[in-house]
Parts: C-alpha cells; sequence; structure tokens
C-alpha cells in the first residue's frame, strides 16, 4: 500500500483548477500582445510561474486547505534578476504581476468549489458515500467483533431508508460496560466491523471508512470532514433482524 | 571537422560509462550472500562490542534485503539487518538482543513492513502475539461529536521450533489500515510524517510461556546496538494486557468475574458463620442484610452470564446453592433466628462452598 498517491479523483476542483489556468493563459495572451510581443513567449510562461511563487497564509476550511497569499517572493526575485539589464524589468513586470496575482485566482476557485462541492456532494446525504454498493465485505477490527455476513441487498434498500441520528461519541466512549479485572479489559466495541467496497460518488473526491454498528443497524461513515451516523429499522447482517 | 567528431564520440562515452556505472550501483542483481564466516567478522568489524560468534540463519525477505538473527560469545541472542546497496552487501542495523522490530522496507508501503525478533530461549517464551491497534477516541465540541471506534488485531506467531522469526504485515491488517491511513491523510500529503509517529495508531506485541501466561522477555531487552544510515526501523512496543481488550463473550471475562464475585460472597457469609458459632443471634441479625442483597446482585449476574459450555454444569449448581441461601435468608425474614435456621445456613454456606470447589476444578482442567 502507498498512501501518498491513489487519493480519489476530486472532479470539481480539478475542472476549477484547469479553468483557471485558462483564464490565466488568456490574460497573458491579452498583455502579450498589448506589450507588443516584447518579451519571448517561453519566458512569459517561465515568468508567470515564478511570478506565482508567494508566501501565503494558510489556514484549513472544513478538510480544505485555502491558501492567501501575502508576500509576491517571486516579484522580488524576479526583480531581483532582471534589475540590472536595462529596461528588462519593465518589460517583465507586467507578467511577474500576473504570476503573482494568479495565486488569488485560484483562492478565488477555491472559495467557489466549496459550496459547489456542497451542493453536489453533500456531507450529511447517505447518497453521496453510497453511491457504489458492490461486493461489500466485512472485516472484523476487535475481538469482541462475531462472524458475520453482510447481505447486500438488504444494505442497498435500507441505505436510502436509514435515518440520521445523533454520533454520541462522549457516552459511546465512558458508557459502554468494562470489565477490569485479572489483568485485562473487557470491554465490546460499539462498532467492530468495518466496510470494505462501498464507493462514494465519482469525483467527489472524498475518501471513506465506514464502520458497521455491533447490532448491525448502525452504520458510522467517517470522512476527513466528520461522521455521518445512519440507523436503520432492520439489521444489515445476513439472518439478523 | 575530425575535432568535432571526437568531442561528439568522447561525450558519447562518458555519458555510456556513467550510465553502466549508475547502473551496476544501483541497480544491478545482487550477487550471492556471504557466507557465515564472512557475516560474522562483518559484525565485529563494523561493531566489535558485539562479539558475535555464529549465524543462526539468514532470513531472505526479498532479494536485496536479509534478515541475519546471531549468536554471541556472551550468549546473547542478537539480530541485524543486511541489504543490497550501492553494488554490496552491507549490514545496516544491528542489535544484540532481539527485541521485536519493525522493519520498513520501503518505508512509503505498509505492505513491505516486517516484524522480526529474536528471543533468548531462557525467557521461556512459546509464542509471540503481534498487535496492530488504534485507540479508542472521541473529539468534537459543543455537543457535536465524532468518535473512533478502537481497532486491535492480532496475529500469534510460535517461538517453538526457532527462537527467531520473520512475519510481514498480514494481509487483513492492510486492508484496515489502508483506509484508516487514507481517511487520515484526506487530501493533505503528508509525505514527511511518518503514520507510525501518529499517536493514536501503533503496533505491539505480547509474549507467552507454555501455560498461556503472558509473559516478560528480560534476556530479549537492553541489548547493544549498531546503526547505519539508509534504513528505517522502529521497535515493537511490548504491551501487557492490561492494555489490550477482549471481547466480554471471552471465557476469561466469565471466570475472573464469577470467582471474584464468588470469593467476595463466601467472605461476606463467612463473617456471619462467624457470629452463629458464637450463638451472637443479634450480630447475626444485623449482619445479614449485607449478604443478603450481594447474593441478590451476584445471582442476578449469574442468570445473566454467557456461561462457557466446560462450565455449564458447574455454574448451574454454584447458582442454585447460591440461591438456596438466598432463599433460605429470604423466607425466613424478620422472624427470630433459631438454632435450626442457623443450621441450616451453614449447611447451604457449605454447600455453597463446595460447588465453588467444584468449578474451580473445572478451571484447572
Amino acid at each position: 500500500m502507498n498512501f501518498n498517491i491513489d487519493f480519489s479523483f476530486n472532479g470539481i476542483s480539478s475542472l476549477l483548477i484547469l479553468l483557471a489556468w485558462c483564464v490565466i493563459f488568456f490574460l497573458a495572451y491579452r498583455l502579450y500582445k498589448k506589450h507588443g510581443k516584447n518579451v519571448k513567449a517561453w519566458r512569459v510562461a517561465l515568468i508567470i510561474l515564478l511570478g506565482l511563487f508567494s508566501l501565503d497564509f494558510d489556514f484549513n476550511v472544513a478538510a480544505t486547505m485555502i491558501k492567501v497569499p501575502i508576500l509576491p517572493l517571486g516579484v522580488w526575485l524576479l526583480y531581483l534578476l532582471s534589475k540590472n539589464t536595462a529596461g528588462q524589468w519593465e518589460r517583465f513586470r507586467p507578467y511577474a504581476w500576473l504570476g503573482f496575482f494568479a495565486n488569488l485566482i485560484f483562492l478565488a476557485v477555491t472559495l467557489i468549489s466549496i459550496p459547489i462541492h456542497q451542493l453536489l456532494y453533500p456531507t450529511d446525504a447517505p447518497s453521496t458515500y453510497f453511491a457504489n454498493v458492490e461486493n461489500v465485505s466485512v472485516l472484523n477490527i476487535h475481538p469482541s467483533a462475531g462472524e458475520i455476513n453482510i447481505s447486500e441487498e438488504r444494505l442497498q434498500k435500507q441505505v436510502r431508508m436509514m435515518s440520521e441520528a445523533t454520533v454520541d461519541g462522549h457516552q459511546w466512549y465512558y458508557d459502554e460496560p468494562e470489565h477490569r479485572q485479572g489483568g485485562f479489559i473487557g470491554r465490546n466495541e460499539r462498532f467492530p466491523y468495518l466496510l470494505q467496497g462501498i464507493e462514494p460518488k465519482w469525483g467527489s473526491g472524498l475518501n471513506t471508512v465506514i464502520y458497521l454498528e455491533q447490532d448491525g443497524k448502525g452504520l458510522l461513515v467517517t470522512t476527513a470532514e466528520g461522521q455521518l451516523y445512519l440507523r436503520s429499522d432492520e439489521s444489515l447482517i445476513e439472518g439478523g433482524k | 571537422m575530425t575535432k568535432k567528431w571526437v568531442y561528439v564520440f568522447s561525450g558519447f562515452s562518458v555519458v555510456v560509462v556513467a550510465a553502466f556505472f549508475l547502473h551496476w550501483y544501483y541497480f544491478a542483481e545482487p550477487e550471492s550472500f556471504p557466507v557465515n564466516e564472512e557475516l560474522v567478522s562483518e559484525i565485529n568489524r563494523v561493531y566489535p562490542e558485539a562479539v558475535a560468534s555464529a549465524i543462526q540463519d539468514t532470513v531472505f525477505i526479498d532479494n536485496k534485503h536479509v534478515f541475519v538473527p546471531f549468536l554471541t560469545e556472551k550468549n546473547e541472542y542478537g539480530i541485524s539487518f543486511w541489504a543490497w546497496k550501492g553494488h554490496e552487501w552491507k549490514v545496516l542495523q544491528l542489535d544484540t538482543a532481539g527485541n521485536s522490530v519493525l522493519w520498513k522496507i520501503d518505508e512509503n508501503d505498509s505492505s513491505s513492513y516486517h516484524f522480526v525478533w529474536n528471543i533468548h530461549p531462557d525467557d521461556q517464551i512459546s509464542y509471540l502475539k503481534f498487535y496492530f491497534v488504534r485507540d479508542r477516541g472521541f473529539g468534537g465540541y459543543k455537543n457535536i461529536y465524532t468518535y473512533s471506534p478502537k481497532v486491535q488485531l492480532d496475529k500469534k506467531v510460535s517461538l517453538e521450533e526457532k527462537s527467531y522469526g520473520v512475519l510481514k504485515v498480514p494481509k487483513d491488517w492492510l486492508s484496515v489500515m489502508k483506509p484508516l491511513l487514507k481517511m487520515e491523510t484526506g487530501n493533505v500529503r503528508t509525505i514527511f510524517s511518518s503514520i507510525f509517529t501518529r499517536e493514536s495508531m501503533y503496533f505491539g506485541y505480547t509474549a507467552y510461556n507454555a501455560a498461556d501466561e503472558e509473559s516478560s522477555v528480560m534476556k530479549s531487552v537492553n541489548g547493544r546496538g549498531y546503526g547505519y544510515k539508509g534504513i528505517e526501523t522502529e521497535f515493537v512496543r511490548h504491551l501487557d494486557e492490561s492494555q489490550l481488550e477482549v471481547s466480554l463473550q471471552d471465557p476469561k471475562v466469565y471466570i475472573e468475574k464469577t470467582r471474584t464475585y464468588m470469593e467476595h460472597r463466601l467472605l461476606d457469609i463467612e463473617r456471619v458463620i462467624q457470629w452463629i458459632d458464637q450463638k451472637d443471634y443479634g450480630a447475626v441479625e444485623k449482619l445479614n442484610s449485607g449478604p443478603m442483597s450481594n447474593l441478590e446482585m451476584t445471582i442476578t449476574y449469574m442468570k445473566q452470564a454467557k456461561v462457557p459450555d466446560s462450565f455449564s454444569t458447574a455454574h448451574q449448581k454454584l447458582l442454585s446453592t447460591c440461591e438456596d441461601l438466598y432463599n433460605l435468608i429470604e423466607t425466613h425474614g424478620n422472624q427470630e433466628i433459631t438454632d435450626d435456621y442457623m443450621e441450616k445456613y451453614k449447611q447451604y454456606y457449605l454447600a455453597m462452598k463446595q460447588a465453588f470447589e467444584e468449578w474451580k476444578l473445572v478451571l484447572q482442567s
């Protein structure tokens, strides 16, 4: 397993980033024509890329990283490199600043992508997480897990009807019966199973972990952003009630 | 014209020679692994304090990584890590005590992780259990909580035949670890942070003797060691059972709980019996309420307990003797205490004690 690659594909942000590059290209082209092609095209590309280089103020909204550019380091660097040749900085300047300005375009794109993502992939809708329910298998993650099989048919049917319930983490953590005597801890896990093979909606870019509750009636959907707890009336375990 | 061709030709040959050299240095297939005598002298060359005396085995993890358990002149069981690097076999790390170590062949790929160990026979360990644990947790604020279930996976390895061994991180562990890691790393790429430095997830092990009792590995710790750059290893935590969970349905829980309950009940009642022997019926009356409610609690527990099959007869008997005594006390109520009642009380107590002895016999078998 390699955890540096194969992140799920995030369709919206990929599309918007592509769009942002188109805008940058368009603006660069206009500047290029306006200034009478006084800089070679490949240099323009290089200057813009260098101009992008900046010191950012980073913070997270939900699980999205927002970068606000503060210091135009690339622009300064270009200035230092070109000031000694007469007239060079003047010719480079518009493109360098375009590079820095591109950071703002990307910032805008990120800000736009959040509500769009939320609209297309609402975090509180089961359909976001259960787009593809095929070949589901159960993994036992705790000694208190039994040998069970999941009924795929029932899961597919129930998922649309399950109702959201409160994630009562504090209580689940503290109020499970526990037996501490004889040098070991006797305790059952409330969610002793992990479900494999359930895919979130295509293009959502979400990585999910879905736990199944001991009684077979609860699903705890976990993403980097938060959790969704769903309860059904019927057990999802084969032969369960 | 000729001069130009000389330049081109020499430039070309330099590139070819460099390419050959780089290929030879980094990618060439490994040569045969050194023989044992050479391994011993190499260990003693890089780390004379080891005083290695013999090689136990050479365990190939893949064609470029070899685990070599060895013995020392000081009667120690050591471990060494060898790799084909820079066109030679190098010992990358060694330790004269074979405590369990996790060897990350490729740090970024947890399916390449291997546990290795060499436990001193004097520790009398008959098997080890390895664990992957993710601690239970909850988070959040203002009544909006998140909850992380406890993950505890184990794998047993026997030490009966060999003091040493290698265990690749099991496949079923990887299928649990993979989604957990992927989710936690989210969309923020963290190439620099090793996942297992994160405190909630870790590997551990416990050691057991032939009687299935948890044991310490005194002789297999506190070795002397040598480390070279270019290897990623991690100590595997020695856990003890008090840090690990078992299912409430586990027979261990039943045994421990029933034993404690019964030992306390018998002590309660023994105290009453003392006053009976002294014919101090007033004290008996006062004391009786304690055993009474405790007994009721015990009976409730015993009726609900999930009894392992081997205990079912003994358990039934124990329960019925408890009920007998409880019924005796209850039907007697607040009536005056008589010798007859006291006699029965004592008799039922002895029956209970007898039943508990029989229950303990099942435990021993």
